[in-house]
């Protein structure tokens, strides 16, 4: 597991970024431990499609985003979708909170080209 | 001052005075607010506020002519306690505060035409016809919460809201809609398979982020097969409400009569939200309530009279713990755990755990569902206490490989036993559930949900009167009473079987009054002739009277009341039980305990 927390930061430093101190901080360990406690991981793997899209997937498709962008993917992993990858929704998460959310949002889109050892699911 | 004003000052200093004290008076009248007459049957709910020792919550009953009165002995309302009043199609018409004692509180209740805010889980369902389709969707997914939940629910609005299909053509958007929605349910219930693993807290070797996605996608696995999970998103692509926003005053009825009455009293204790207490029980010899957290791996000591709760953690290593919790004659706790083939007793004198472990040979490696025992119910008495065999053996079910296992807690000799095994079920397909103990000790009845039930004996060891229910009908926690019946609550069908344990067959079958309100349990109530039934996913608690094969209806005062086991207080006919939606969170966190009132 990758714990070292100096690649996002430098990332949202270059891509300008204004995210909090807590989606500047979420390192790969923490992120693995968000995606499994608020329920991510059910639907969501690192480079894998499961249920839904991978998280490289959608990095990819955010790659050069705003801080907009991370703001509509935070709202998103609150409320849910309704079919942007397809024909089936995404649930919402009343159990994350907005800061969480934020943080995950960055996460993701910070994933880039780097790879992550996230275990089982991350695969 | 007048006389009068005298008085009234006199009564005013005596209401404040009773703010913290037991004994206070509060009485008062449900009126319907068209006509002024009093409102029968309307349940009204006293919400304390901070400071209150006791319960978070009573609620009592309307006689015929709507007054109502709260038990002497209960605290008096603390600062920003509520009062509200409830009936099926009324709405109360303004926020009651009440601080202190109050008599005369007038309630005030006027007709509602849109009554989904206020009708159980099940009231989506229940109308819609039986069919073994329907059954298999409420025994599986009522399983672990109610559903439709409102998250269900939000979810199910959601898929009515993707865009996309063909335009112009109502006849193709038709098609491409049911394409959607068969679609979306069926991704549901491959998650509810990744939620098989993601209930258990980052540490458990079986978390989700430990197993690797084939296990948890394997249907051998989980609760359901495939072939049941097609039935079940096919089901819910054609058959689901396409809006849950509205329900006409006569969409959904109790359907029975009401079993409360005036003198009928329900505390309401609250837990930590970080908890989950899905079973709450009495025990012989001890004035407490006794709860196991599924989810903290500890049990939970609640004085009923002050509040106040201690917790005790079952001392070995599992990150997941009491499913099962049990009392005994003697005063004895008994709890299985979910993790690491463990099963425990707990002497709430001494405060002292004992633990055995059974792990049966020829589990699978891993840290699938099926690389555990999955230690779950106790083999129970009439009473609903746990009953030993012949010989002394307490007996129980273990989930994860479809096994029946004897324990001597004398010697912590442990063996294992096959039950029926079904063709085409892998053995956590099978969800070998609970546990009776005849009278004479000679079955041990065990039940299947996805299959039946039958008579291991205790003394051959072997398989006799095997009964196999409907595809769907899922026999979970059933009872005996002392006459000879074993009472098979029905969770998928709703319904409740009779079973003649001397003529080994069903001799009667009875509807609940909610096709969709999924008993989870039933418990024989010797004292009073009765079964009591729980409604898990329609916020009540049903009562059979078996002389009559008629039902009455305790209506819950709160939703997501997903009642799972009940228990009988044997000195003073309470009722306790625990509102228990899995995961952690997604239900209200309280046990409760229910004065039947005759």
């Amino acid at each position: 597991m990758n714990h070292n927390t100096s690649i996002p930061k430098l990332l949202a430093a270059l891509l300008g970024f204004t995210v909090s101190a807590m989606a500047a901080e979420l390192d790969d360990g923490q992120a693995r431990v968000l995606f499994n406690t608020k329920g991510c991981n059910g639907c969501h793997a690192i480079e894998q499609m499961h249920l839904a899209p991978s998280f490289r997937s959608i990095s990819v498709r955010y790659a050069g985003a705003s801080a907009d962008t991370v703001d509509d993917l935070a709202q998103k992993i609150l409320h849910g979708g309704a079919g942007n990858w397809g024909l089936v929704p995404m649930i919402s998460n009343p159990g994350v909170t907005p800061a969480e959310a934020q943080a995950i949002a960055t996460w993701i889109i910070l994933l880039g080209h780097r790879t992550v050892d996230g275990g089982p699911q991350g695969k | 001052m007048s006389l009068n004003r005298c008085l009234f000052a006199l009564a005013f200093c005596l209401m404040g005075a009773a703010g913290s004290v037991r004994g206070a008076e509060l009485s008062g009248r449900v009126v319907a607010v068209n006509d002024g007459r009093g409102v029968p049957g309307s349940s009204v709910t006293l919400t304390y506020g901070a400071g209150a020792a006791g319960p978070k919550a009573i609620t009592v009953f309307t006689g015929e002519d709507g007054s109502f009165r709260f038990p002497a002995n209960a605290v008096a309302p603390t600062a920003g306690s509520t009062l509200q009043a409830s009936k099926l199609g009324y709405q109360q018409v303004t926020p009651f505060a009440v601080d202190g004692s109050r008599a005369n509180v007038k309630l005030a209740l006027e007709p509602t035409a849109n009554i989904a805010a206020s009708v159980p889980a099940s009231a989506w369902l229940a109308n819609l016809p039986p069919s073994t389709a329907k059954h298999v969707v409420m025994a599986n997914c009522a399983d672990c919460h109610q559903f439709p939940s409102p998250r269900v629910r939000e979810y199910a609005a959601k898929i009515e809201a993707v865009r996309g299909g063909p335009e112009g053509d109502a006849k193709a958007l038709g098609e491409w809609r049911k394409v959607v929605r068969h679609q979306a349910w069926r991704t549901v219930v491959s998650y509810m398979k990744s939620k098989h693993y993601s209930i258990f807290p980052d540490e458990s070797p079986a978390s989700l982020d430990s197993v690797d996605w084939e296990t948890v996608q394997n249907d051998q696995y989980t609760f359901w097969n495939d072939r049941m999970g097609d039935l079940i998103a096919k089901y819910l692509a054609e058959n689901f409400p396409h809006s849950t926003d509205s329900m006409v005053p006569d969409g959904y009825a109790l359907g029975a009569p009401l079993g409360s009455t005036a003198a009928t009293v329900i505390r309401e204790y609250a837990l930590p939200d970080t908890s989950l207490v899905r079973e709450a029980i009495f025990v012989p010899g001890s004035s407490y309530i006794w709860g196991a957290d599924t989810y903290k791996n500890q049990i939970l000591r609640l004085d009923p009279e002050t509040g106040e709760q201690k917790w005790y953690r079952v001392p070995y290593q599992g990150s997941t713990g009491p499913h099962t919790i049990v009392g005994d004659s003697s005063g004895l706790i008994w709890v299985s755990m979910v993790d690491h083939n463990q099963f425990g007793r707990f002497d709430p004198k001494t405060e002292k755990w004992t633990l055995w472990t059974l792990q049966p040979s020829g589990l699978k490696s891993g840290n699938s569902m099926a690389s555990a025992a999955v230690v779950h119910d106790i083999g129970i008495d009439s009473k609903g206490q746990v009953a030993r065999d012949g010989t002394g053996k307490i007996w129980l079910t273990l989930l994860g490989t479809n096994e029946m296992a004897t324990l001597d807690t004398a010697s912590s000799d442990v063996a294992f036993y096959k039950p029926t095994q079904v063709p085409g079920l892998s053995p956590v397909n099978h969800m070998l559930y609970s546990v009776v103990l005849s009278p004479d000790r000679r079955c041990a009845w065990f039940s299947q949900v996805n299959a039946g039930i039958g008579c291991l004996d205790t003394k051959t060891k072997k398989v006799e009167f095997e009964t196999t229910f409907a595809e769907g009908d899922g026999p979970r926690r059933m009872a005996t009473d002392n006459a000879g019946n074993l009472w098979i609550p029905l969770f998928g069908s709703s319904q409740v079987a009779q079973y003649d344990t001397a003529r080994h067959k069903i001799v009667a079958t009875f509807d609940l009054p909610d096709r969709a309100a999924t008993p989870y349990a039933a418990a024989w109530d010797e004292r009073r002739k009765a079964l009591w039934v729980s409604g898990a996913n329609a916020d009540v608690i049903y009562r059979l009277n078996p002389a009559t094969g008629k039902f009455t209806v305790y209506p819950l005062p709160r939703h997501m009341a997903f009642i799972r086991q009940i228990s009988i207080d044997d000195k003073t006919g309470r009722l306790v039980s625990a509102y228990g939606n899995y995961p952690v969170g997604s239900g209200p966190s309280m046990a409760v305990t229910i004065d039947v009132g005759n």
